[in-house]
């Protein structure tokens, strides 16, 4: 995949950090969310975590951006120790697949809005925030509010917004399934644009859709709140594991026939 | 693949979602709802405005049958009591701002943190700030009397009411208060703030708080609403509030048109307070959802 190579190869990870899992566990109760997972991401790569519904993915990634504690285990950075790091120190930026905008801020205030936490100038700050937004196509909405643009549009300026800290150094991008809500055509849009912005940082993605992930560095097959299997898609087909099953259903399903408009796409989900 | 800077502007702006309701109705539907709304509006209007109407023609009325005059309304400054008229309108008021602040920094902080940080103790909140509402008026009295007669050994004014009020208020501005928070999703709002490098204040009072200004809005009208009418704790506990001093007017002035007319004047501030707090939360949510 040309955007894969052109992603690593043609712009050295200049900010980008490695990011280190080891041993995560998380329960909640009963129901064991994650279950000593190990998994290490090279510094500028974009990396998937698949799998079906509940396997631990988000979990994975709300642990990361310290949302939520570990109940054992060590999460590293950089090289640096961030377990106990509160979620507003860990510098990093995040896209949630509810978008979470600030209902009361506009498109550009949502995007200053971490810039403004640093104390950046107002001026400086709007130059800045216009940039993010003018990278997602957006620049024509700073002044709307988030209820007054599309889905789609919304999700782009969550992008921006996440973007914005990465240009100030963070270098790590969290996506949890950023176009979950969109649809194919509009996937597609987002993902080139995700894939262009978060070329000098480190990014790990949570996507239930193969045609998204195919696309990535690696792949991490999550499963009962471990890795299951972990590498590039062509390694992953070759090894015939479960990624293989499900993604040879979904090619057989498209080759049998055009998919309808808005038929959605086979997910782990139905291998659970 | 293009370079970040090149890739093209893909928006274009959305239309601004149809509101759903009245337009969504047929016309037969929609005449027989405005005809309801009408009849509704005017049978309340009637219940609440016609003593209201009438309070004001009697304050108006000359000494003479059939002759006007404002002298009634003169009388709000110049009545002497005993008690003087103004200070318990003045008390009454300043009693009103400080419990609704009183109210809004006790709670406000109290209920995002619970619904943030403290889920667990939910119901507990629930149930405490709920309490006030089982407890009648009378018992509330005889439990704060020792209290209040404590501290009116240091000359206290009846600014000290302003504890009692707190406690009356606090299920209604709760109510209000938690139909605002659960009206968004603030856990994934504080989520996102969070990971944007928000301290727990900001998230609280930059992003959570602003989202909720018509419940807080909602809680400071019906706050405002209760200090301006109470009696029940002011009047066993010989503080003089403006209800008191009306009462106090009823049953020892020769001129009951003082009362009449004292009376509208407080439910006529009352109408225009609530009516600024209203405009206040409109002005505040122009442009937002």
């Amino acid at each position: 995949m040309s955007s894969t190579a052109t992603r690593t190869q043609s712009d050295p990870a200049r900010i980008a950090v490695e990011v280190q899992l080891r041993g995560l566990s998380r329960r909640y109760g009963s129901v064991v969310a994650l279950d000593n997972l190990d998994l290490t991401v090279q510094a500028g790569e974009l990396i998937a975590l698949l799998g079906p519904s509940g396997c631990g993915k988000t979990t994975t990634l709300r642990l990361l951006a310290g949302l939520e504690d570990a109940d054992t285990g060590r999460i590293t950075v950089g090289g640096r120790d961030i377990t106990r790091l509160p979620a507003s120190k860990r510098d990093m930026g995040m896209v949630f697949q509810a978008y979470s905008l600030f209902p009361h801020m506009t498109v550009r205030q949502n995007v200053a809005f971490g810039l403004r936490l640093r104390r950046i100038s107002s001026a400086h700050r709007d130059r800045r925030a216009l940039e993010m937004l003018q990278l997602v196509g957006l620049e024509t909405q700073a002044d709307r509010y988030p209820h007054q643009i599309s889905g789609g549009q919304q999700q782009r300026v969550a992008l921006a917004r996440a973007l914005a800290a990465v240009r100030l150094g963070a270098g790590l991008v969290l996506l949890d399934e950023p176009t979950a809500q969109l649809d194919v055509r509009g996937e597609a849009e987002i993902f080139e644009r995700i894939l262009a912005a978060t070329r000098s940082c480190t990014t790990i993605l949570i996507s239930h859709r193969f045609s998204t992930v195919r696309h990535v560095d690696r792949i991490a097959v999550v499963e009962n709140g471990a890795v299951a299997e972990l590498g590039s898609h062509d390694e992953l087909m070759a090894r015939r594991g479960r990624y293989w099953t499900m993604f040879t259903l979904q090619a057989q399903r498209f080759a049998t026939g055009t998919p309808e408009e808005g038929e959605e796409e086979l997910t782990f989900d139905v291998l659970a | 693949m293009a370079a970040v800077n090149e890739i093209p502007a893909l928006g274009v702006p959305a239309e601004p979602q149809a509101p759903q309701g009245v337009r969504g109705l047929r016309a037969s539907q929609r005449r027989r709802l405005n005809a309801f709304r009408y009849v509704a509006f005017t049978i309340f209007g009637l219940f609440f405005l016609l003593p209201l109407f009438a309070m004001i023609r009697f304050s108006l009325e000359g000494s003479k049958p059939g002759t006007w005059s404002v002298a009634a309304w003169k009388q709000i400054a110049s009545y002497q009591g005993p008690p003087p008229l103004l200070p318990a309108i003045e008390i009454t008021l300043e009693l009103a701002v400080i419990t609704s602040l009183v109210m809004l920094v006790l709670v406000v902080p109290t209920m995002i943190w619970v619904k943030l940080r403290v889920q667990w103790f939910s119901r507990v909140l629930e149930f405490l700030c709920l309490l006030p509402l089982t407890i009648p008026a009378i018992v509330l009295v005889v439990g704060l009397a020792p209290i209040y007669n404590r501290i009116e050994r240091y000359n206290v004014s009846a600014l000290m009411l302003f504890w009692a009020y707190v406690i009356l208020a606090l299920p209604y501005a709760y109510r209000a208060l938690t139909a605002g928070l659960t009206a968004m999703d603030a856990t994934t709002l504080s989520e996102a703030a969070r990971s944007l490098g928000a301290r727990w204040f900001t998230v609280m009072f930059r992003v959570i708080a602003p989202n909720m200004w018509q419940a807080i809005l909602n809680a400071l009208m019906l706050t405002v609403a209760l200090v301006l009418g109470e009696f029940t704790i002011a009047y066993p506990l010989t503080y003089v509030n403006l209800q008191v001093e009306l009462f106090s007017i009823s049953r020892n002035t020769v001129n009951a048109g003082v009362l009449f007319s004292a009376s509208a004047a407080t439910l006529l501030v009352a109408f225009a307070l609530l009516l600024i707090l209203s405009y206040v939360g409109r002005r505040l949510r122009r442009g937002r959802p």
